[in-house]
């Protein structure tokens, strides 16, 4: 008879070669056959590494202080060889490029099952198994450069299930993907569970990842295990949850903080639907909506951005943007949104003067600054832009050097460079780390140096691609809660994201972007009320606004962004209905 | 009076001799005057052109050309014709200087051809129909080429590749 | 790296196997090292164009890639043609005509330099590098849009060994996946305000050290990642299936004998002829 768990952990620790930190600590876990397990945490609870554990890559190929066992369908990974335990554990990373080293997709799904010297036969019925599995069949010849975020990390999981393991463990598989790519996965690895019994081990930050998906969670803090159980259960203890930095949904949050106003007993909501359906059973049925309130327009500073007619053809055609009109207000802190390919990227390169107009009739400019003409120079002391990945911005060794670079390039004298690298540092608790390397820094911390380079430049513009990309909520919130504070100071701050719920915090204006052109563009309220066009950019609003439309009948306004402001209209309808 | 009339026959004699002695001395001379004093006046250039099928000239190719009247070789040529330097050149060619008149003029290399010419004036003359073993080649290999690829389009548009 | 990448369609010329391709490849770039002149290059490039066509190339996407190539191989032949200048260098063309300057820029006897002109063979030898580059800049372009590189990668290895030749198609796979990042790294350079700062030569080549450092440990970054993905997919466990036999078909035969005696046609011009020598 079969042993009933596919992967046991005893007593497992380990330190990285050089450190004497332990990373993991005393790890026990026993995971059945068949079970999608959650493993959730912030930057550096020890994901990654435990993930990398059960692939046999530690020890056999990350080296280091490895103490304990892991036995994977029975053979303990520091007795084999990384290619044996493949055959039963396949390991799939965060960045999907990594793994796919052909030119076709099929052949990419060949690659391991090759290496093992399979008979053809075998090696065919196997990648048609694996492009099957995550519906990548029609796409056999399609170059992997060409594919989007999604279909890249589908072909990553289907080069790995065709080597045909029983355990597939992906680490955070959806961190760098935009919501349809994230959507596509999700279907496939659920896909993948229920026709083919497999056991997943998935590590993430974000709980709204794995609802409705995974079966167990395991909550890691410190390289420890602070939580263990059923999915449902574990998210019931909303306050270590937010203790250890995981992302939970806000519909979750809400109950708890309702539960806290003594409204709210019984088990918490972990979706949308459920919290629906819960409230309503507290609150009574009303003859129409609340009332909506569309939300301040803060539009009314000067302009800090001005676009006219803006067109841009990238070569081979490709029509990035088409005729985009913009008036951007000091002061303003404004959310791009839109599908992947709609022209966020280019319309926010333009701004940052990366890029010149295709057409000779545009206008563009910053600050008063006409773009078109202007120094690299002079725009990058008006306009800061900050990329999705931050070690493509980490130009020097240390982060007192990288916190100066670009005060360096623009000449500034070094007394004021240094007063003001203290006075970024400071505001951005990096005091204490000048002397820092970089890359010694986690992620998190990273952005920050990252951020404060800019920062120190001075802009009046900001600009930030995405800055929750592989970033846990904790620090992504973190982030955005600076930039908040920077438009109080006035500053003009544009973010692209795909993040609804950082939206419905922070933005003060949304402008949403289609084939290149502007769809929507008004207050979260405004825009997140206008579903029908939304469903063209494939946004969907934040999970409160969701929740809030579909109690439009019980009193609650069907606009609410935010936990914080449903609590506070619930509050209001104390008296109305509550059991 | 006797040995005046043997005197005067001596003397006819005598001239006779010498005229009919030195009279190949003479051609010669006259030969090598006249050619010497002709390349002013009374010696034109024959061009002979060769090539086959009107495009692809042909280098190795003998030359022989004959007076009409005694068919006695006046000039032979036996070496590479030249190509000229142009753009592209249909004919390998030889000029050469001939006196005035009617010439016989036969290129030879796997065939011949034989022509008929009265040299009154500078005058090219071609020969279209001359093969030789390296022309033939190269036409050979050329046709081959052509209807390798006819035959590629004719068996390509048929297959189907499966994965 | 690649100007014109692999396009999946069904032409005659997609439908051809890597092997056929290649020797065609060969056959125009063993005529490129003997001719000197455009005239049979001409030939060459109706050839390629013909089968460019066939396999329904985009030129304009291509011109539009290669341009700075040709512009380059044009500056670059004329300066190289300055120095064509003696009898001796010429096979073919008349001394008198090949030699005649149409300009000079040093006389004969000019110490370093030497005797420096343009004269009428260096002008069509200067012609026909100009061609020969273009051409060849084409007919890897047709090669590469027509044939997964993957196909003609396994085709080496069938003499190279499978690491080494893998090796190669790492590095062509990655290579895009690596510009991108550069040119993400300098865009990001850039908003700092970098590379705009100075017109001196040597501090503009200073200011690349900056760019330098996250485009290197990108590139470990990556090449780390690739190792593990690989390693973890059994590479270099056992000795690989070989899942694409190269077959050829009749087509393919044809192809390649077409390939071969166009070649040989335009070799016997030169032998006989000197129909491309200068």
């Amino acid at each position: 008879m079969p042993e009933p768990y596919s992967v046991v952990l005893e007593g497992v620790t380990f330190s990285y070669e050089g450190s004497d930190n332990p990373v993991l600590k005393e790890v026990d876990l026993k995971i059945k056959r068949g079970e999608m397990t959650a493993i959730l945490g912030r930057t550096g609870a020890g994901k990654s590494t435990l993930i990398y554990s059960l692939g046999g890559i530690i020890p056999n190929y990350i080296k280091g202080n490895f103490a304990g066992d892991i036995i994977v369908e029975g053979l303990n990974t520091k007795d084999h060889g990384l290619y044996e335990i493949a055959q039963h554990v396949g390991v799939v990373m965060d960045d999907p490029e990594a793994h796919i080293v052909s030119f076709t997709v099929w052949e990419d799904t060949a690659f391991g099952p090759c290496n093992l010297g399979l008979p053809a036969e075998e090696i065919y019925n196997r990648i048609d198994f694996a492009l099957k599995a995550t519906r990548l069949d029609d796409m056999r010849t399609r170059n992997p450069y060409n594919l989007s975020g999604g279909e890249k990390q589908g072909l990553a999981i289907a080069g790995v299930l065709s080597m045909r393991p029983s355990i597939l463990a992906l680490d955070e598989p959806t961190s760098m993907l935009d919501p349809l790519g994230r959507e596509r996965v999700r279907t496939v690895l659920k896909d993948l569970k229920e026709r083919y019994g497999m056991t997943f081990i998935i590590s993430d930050y974000d709980a709204n990842r794995i609802i409705g998906v995974a079966d167990r969670l395991v909550i890691l803090d410190k390289g420890e295990v602070a939580l263990d159980g059923r999915c449902r259960d574990i998210l019931q203890d909303v306050e270590t949850l937010e203790k250890v930095g995981v992302h939970l949904p806000e519909v979750t949050k809400l109950a708890a903080q309702l539960r806290t106003d003594g409204f709210w007993d019984g088990e918490l909501p972990t979706t949308i639907e459920e919290a629906a359906s819960m409230m309503k059973k507290r609150l009574r049925r009303t003859s129409g909506p609340g009332l909506a309130e569309v939300g301040a327009h803060t539009g009314s500073g000067e302009i800090m951005v001005k676009i006219r007619n803006l067109h841009h053809v990238f070569s081979g055609d490709v029509h990035a943007l088409r005729g985009v009109d913009l008036d951007i207000h000091s002061g303003e802190y404004v959310a791009l949104i839109g599908q992947n390919g709609s022209g966020k990227t280019t319309l926010a390169k333009h701004i940052g003067g990366l890029l010149k107009p295709t057409n000779k009739d545009a206008e563009i400019s910053v600050a008063g600054l006409d773009l078109r003409n202007a120094r690299m120079q002079d725009i990058a002391s008006r306009v800061g832009y900050i990329f999705q990945i931050p070690e493509h911005q980490m130009f020097c060794a240390t982060v007192g050097e990288e916190l100066r670079f670009g005060l360096k390039n623009l000449g500034i004298s070094e007394e004021e460079a240094d007063r003001r690298a203290k006075d970024v540092a400071t505001k951005l608790e990096l005091t204490g780390l000048e002397d820092e390397l970089l890359p010694s820094l986690n992620r998190g911390r990273r952005f920050r140096v990252v951020l404060g380079s800019v920062i120190a430049m001075n802009p009046e513009v900001v600009v930030v691609d995405e800055p929750t990309t592989g970033q846990d909520w904790k620090d992504s919130v973190y982030v955005c809660r600076f930039l908040e504070e920077l438009r109080a100071g006035g500053k003009t701050i544009i973010v692209i994201t795909h993040e609804m719920d950082l939206v419905a915090s922070f933005a003060t204006r949304v402008i949403a972007l289609h084939q290149g052109s502007v769809l929507l563009d008004g207050t979260p309220k405004e825009i997140f009320s206008k579903t029908e066009e939304l469903k063209k950019t494939w946004v969907q609003p934040p999970d409160i606004f969701r929740l809030s439309m579909s109690l439009a009948n019980y009193g609650v306004p069907p606009n609410v962004l935010t936990a914080d402001e449903m609590r506070g209209k619930i509050a209001k309808l104390r008296g109305r209905g509550w059991s | 009076m006797g040995c005046c009339r043997k005197v005067s026959h001596l003397v006819v004699i005598l001239a006779l001799a010498t005229l009919v002695g030195g009279y190949p001395w003479l051609c010669l001379g006259f030969t090598k005057v006249t050619q010497g004093h002709t390349t002013q006046a009374e010696f034109y250039s024959l061009t002979v052109q060769v090539n086959f099928l009107g495009f692809v000239p042909v280098r190795d190719a003998k030359i022989v050309v004959s007076e009409s009247s005694s068919g006695k070789t006046v000039w032979e040529y036996e070496k590479e014709l030249e190509v000229p330097y142009e753009f592209y050149r249909l004919s390998a060619e030889v000029t050469l200087q001939l006196p005035p008149g009617s010439y016989v003029v036969t290129v030879q290399s796997l065939n011949s051809e034989v022509k008929d010419i009265v040299l009154d004036e500078n005058q090219t003359i071609s020969f279209a129909q001359v093969a030789s073993l390296k022309v033939l080649l190269l036409l050979g290999v050329a046709t081959l080429a052509v209807l390798s690829f006819i035959g590629f389009v004719v068996t390509g548009s048929r297959y189907l590749k499966v994965l | 790296m690649v100007l014109l990448e692999y396009e999946a369609k069904d032409t005659i010329i997609h439908r051809l196997s890597a092997l056929s391709k290649l020797i065609w490849f060969g056959t125009i770039i063993f005529l490129f090292t003997l001719m000197t002149e455009p005239q049979p290059l001409l030939i060459v490039a109706a050839l390629i164009a013909i089968v460019g066509y066939l396999a329904d190339i985009s030129w304009r996407k291509l011109l539009a890639r290669a341009w700075w190539a040709y512009l380059g191989s044009m500056v670059g032949g004329l300066t190289v043609s300055l120095w064509i200048t003696s009898p001796s260098q010429l096979q073919r063309i008349p001394a008198e005509f090949g030699t005649r300057i149409l300009i000079e820029l040093t006389p004969a006897g000019t110490p370093v330099l030497g005797h420096m002109a343009v004269t009428y063979a260096g002008l069509i030898w200067a012609t026909a590098l100009t061609l020969k580059v273009a051409l060849a800049i084409s007919v890897a372009c047709v090669l590469t849009y027509s044939t997964p590189l993957s196909e003609i990668v396994s085709l080496i290895s069938k003499v190279i060994p499978y690491k080494l030749s893998f090796v190669i198609m790492a590095g062509v796979r990655f290579y895009p996946v690596l510009m991108e990042k550069v040119a993400t790294i300098m865009d990001a350079a850039k908003s700092r305000g970098w590379g705009a700062s100075s017109a001196n030569p040597i501090e503009r080549i200073r200011s690349v050290g900056p760019v330098l450092f996250p485009t290197i440990r990108e590139a470990m970054g990556l090449s780390d990642k690739m190792s593990l993905a690989i390693e973890a997919r059994a590479f270099g466990v056992a000795k690989p299936t070989v899942l694409k036999v190269t077959k050829l078909n009749a087509s393919d035969v044809f192809f390649i004998v077409f390939s071969i005696l166009t070649a040989l046609v335009l070799t016997l011009m030169w032998w006989f002829y000197g129909f491309g020598m200068l």
